[in-house]
């Protein structure tokens, strides 16, 4: 059995991990590029949201490679993503792919049976400990991301942050153990202190918000973060992978990591519509309130739930006076447009910050 | 003067409208219904919806642009779930909130969550916190929420019989009996999608209409029994689960096997996330049945008039030339 499932930005670090820990070959996609893209958008539904069609072409050359079982999470919510797993399955037997699939749902009880399975016979404390050296990895992973965005915009030499993290990424997913986790942590941290930054810039502080995949997906969002890093922001998000891992969990769908954002996002939405929308409020208006000088909206063409948030969005601008740019992303999005209107953003913003400097200065 | 409440001739009106005017009205309480969807309306809504919004949510957002003022009360239920396992739609949790967010000085919302997703006897709960707004009696509430079911009941037996839903509303709305056209065609064409889609004679260029003229009987997923829906619904690998969506392919895939049907059209409006994903499965369907014709229209704000006219001629001349040769071969 050769297990293989589709790149969400980071996700794909921790499955890798369990998987390997439970002694099997994993056989990754390759990195999601312009042939996924194609192979994809060929094969699916006209109208399928950009995330559909992007995983179903890293399905389609994982199997190339020779995977021969796919494992997939198929949520049960208002939102598409759910039915993913169905509808490739069907799209895929159509194409004559052989292979077998494994989904993770809300059936609890199931799922610990499919992961037995997987697990080779190992006991349940070998898997905790797969899925705990995974979680600790893809933490590791994000907090090297994180101290990333807050290191781009006072790199003094253009993309040596992006330079620094790409070695440290690379430094990281190579572990498969404990000891070697810790030893690469270390290293990856020190390569990101070497990076020579000029501490006396004033960068903007812009939050990315959105729906999970098109916001982790450095490939389908153009490499959002990395440019408005490049162009003097401090890049903030509150979509994080094992945040999203966790909000999975049924137990934790009051009480988990969204807490905070349904909480500040209640008077303009009272019942969740699925996928992100809460996020996406929620996080606006915290950021609003803690100063931030704008955000970027990040969804797919046709997202359900990001519709909703778009809407509502435009009324929380008006209320609380932050500038917001909605980025709708399909296959077509091209790179020059896309910069084009990320310049005039970051022009905006960094205009509005330099007229209050000028009205503090005076008063 | 009696309180006046605005329910929209958009969304759920086409099945739900019953149910709601006999609840308001048992409580003494003037219902409201928007105009039909004009151009007029419709470009209003465009104004104010978020751009990426499917067309069916544009359209709803006329409607409320054109009720707003003239009512006390605006009636926009959170409709999350209306049975049990399922929800609508994503965009239809987040209606409410996207008008309030979308209108100033709005008149007030009643916006309140039915959400049976759990527990399907809920229902009498979010009706009794409606009529405790009005400052009803409990006992009131109670009695005007069971003439509302017994209505609706009544209404949803009488479109098993086979008449098109435009006029089982309209023979309701004037307590008339109703007119049963006897059916003349002698193609049956089943026409699937979301009822707002199918019944909005101006958002779907009143296509019941063009293929009547044709010369077809038309069937639509209200035709098929609840019972068959379900049974067909229930072979599909992963339960869909926004339950209109569960509705149309059930009842496609039911049309597909009961062989009584010569073509099948699906109807989508554009951007609608549930299509997109529903005209997979029946396409996926229609495909091992090819003796059956199968159409897939999607319906934007620039539908022209003259391109669905010369694909309805294509299909219907498409069946009827199969339908000869088929003829011809049998001898």
């Amino acid at each position: 059995m050769k297990p293989t499932f589709p790149h969400m930005g980071t996700i794909g670090v921790l499955g890798e991990a369990i998987l390997r820990r439970f002694g099997r070959e994993v056989i990754l996609p390759p990195k999601t590029s312009k042939r996924t893209l194609t192979l994809g958008s060929r094969y699916s539904p006209e109208f399928a949201c950009l995330p559909l069609k992007v995983t179903l072409g890293n399905l389609i050359e994982a199997l190339e490679r020779g995977a021969d079982t796919i494992v997939m999470l198929a949520a049960g919510g208002p939102c598409r993503f759910g039915y993913y797993a169905t509808l490739q399955n069907l799209i895929l037997k159509n194409l004559d792919y052989e292979y077998e699939l494994i989904t993770l749902d809300y059936d609890m009880l199931n799922n610990l049976r499919k992961l037995k399975r997987l697990a080779q016979g190992q006991n349940w404390f070998q898997i905790g400990e797969a899925f705990r050296f995974g979680f600790l990895k893809l933490l590791t992973l994000e907090k090297m991301e994180r101290s990333a965005h807050r290191i781009r915009p006072y790199e003094i030499k253009k993309g040596s942050t992006t330079k620094a993290y790409d070695e440290a990424s690379r430094i990281i997913r190579r572990t498969f153990s404990f000891r070697e986790l810790r030893w690469a942590k270390r290293e990856a941290i020190s390569l990101l202190k070497k990076i020579p930054q000029d501490k006396t810039r004033n960068p903007l502080k812009v939050g990315v918000v959105g729906e999970t995949y098109t916001v982790l997906e450095p490939y389908v969002n153009l490499e959002v973060e990395r440019k408005l890093g490049e162009m003097g922001c401090e890049v903030h998000r509150p979509v994080w992978a094992t945040e999203y891992m966790i909000s999975m969990l049924p137990i934790f769908s009051r009480w988990g990591p969204r807490r905070k954002y349904r909480k500040a996002a209640q008077p303009y939405l009272k019942e969740e519509p699925g996928g992100e929308c809460i996020v996406s409020i929620g996080g606006t208006i915290l950021y609003a309130k803690r100063g931030f000088d704008g955000i970027v909206h990040i969804a797919p063409f046709t997202c359900l739930p990001e519709i909703v948030a778009q809407g509502i969005l435009s009324k929380v601008r008006k209320d609380l006076g932050i500038p917001i740019l909605t980025l709708v992303l399909d296959e077509h999005t091209a790179q020059a447009g896309l910069i084009t209107r990320l310049e005039a953003f970051v022009d905006l913003l960094q205009r509005k910050q330099a007229r209050q400097k000028m009205k503090g200065k005076q008063g | 003067m009696a309180i006046r409440v605005g329910i929209i001739r958009a969304l759920l009106y086409y099945r739900l409208y019953p149910f709601w005017k006999t609840f308001f009205n048992s409580l003494g309480i003037e219902v409201i219904v928007s105009g039909k969807t004009t151009k007029k309306l419709l470009k209003k809504g465009l104004k104010y919806a978020p751009d990426e919004a499917c067309l069916s949510i544009k359209v709803a957002f006329g409607h409320v642009k054109d009720l707003m003022d003239k009512v006390d009360y605006l009636f926009l239920p959170r409709l999350v779930s209306l049975e049990r396992g399922t929800y609508i739609c994503p965009k239809f949790i987040g209606f409410p909130d996207m008008i309030r967010s979308a209108f100033d000085n709005l008149s007030p919302l009643i916006d309140t969550s039915f959400n049976l997703r759990k527990r399907p006897s809920n229902l009498f709960f979010p009706m009794y916190r409606i009529g405790r707004i009005f400052k009803k009696s409990p006992l009131f509430i109670y009695r005007a929420y069971k003439r509302a079911l017994e209505e609706e009941s009544k209404y949803l037996s009488s479109l098993q019989k086979g008449i098109l839903l435009p006029e089982v509303l309209s023979s309701w709305e004037e307590r008339r009996t109703l007119r049963s056209s006897n059916p003349k065609g002698n193609l049956c064409i089943a026409l699937v999608g979301h009822p707002y889609n199918l019944y909005d004679s101006f958002v779907n260029l009143n296509i019941i209409k063009k293929l009547e003229d044709l010369g077809a009987r038309v069937v639509t997923p209200e035709m098929v029994s609840p019972l068959e829906i379900k049974k067909e619904a229930d072979k599909i690998p992963q339960e869909v689960y926004w339950s209109l969506g569960r509705e149309i392919v059930g009842a496609s895939l039911y049309l597909l096997e009961s062989k009584s049907i010569d073509g099948l059209i699906h109807l989508g409006s554009f951007g609608c996330g549930p299509d997109s994903f529903l005209r997979e499965l029946i396409a996926d369907r229609a495909r091992k049945h090819p003796e059956i014709a199968y159409l897939s229209l999607i319906l934007d704000e620039h539908t022209g008039e003259a391109g669905v006219v010369t694909r309805l001629e294509a299909f219907i001349d498409l069946i009827e030339r199969r339908k000869k040769r088929s003829i011809r071969l049998s001898y």
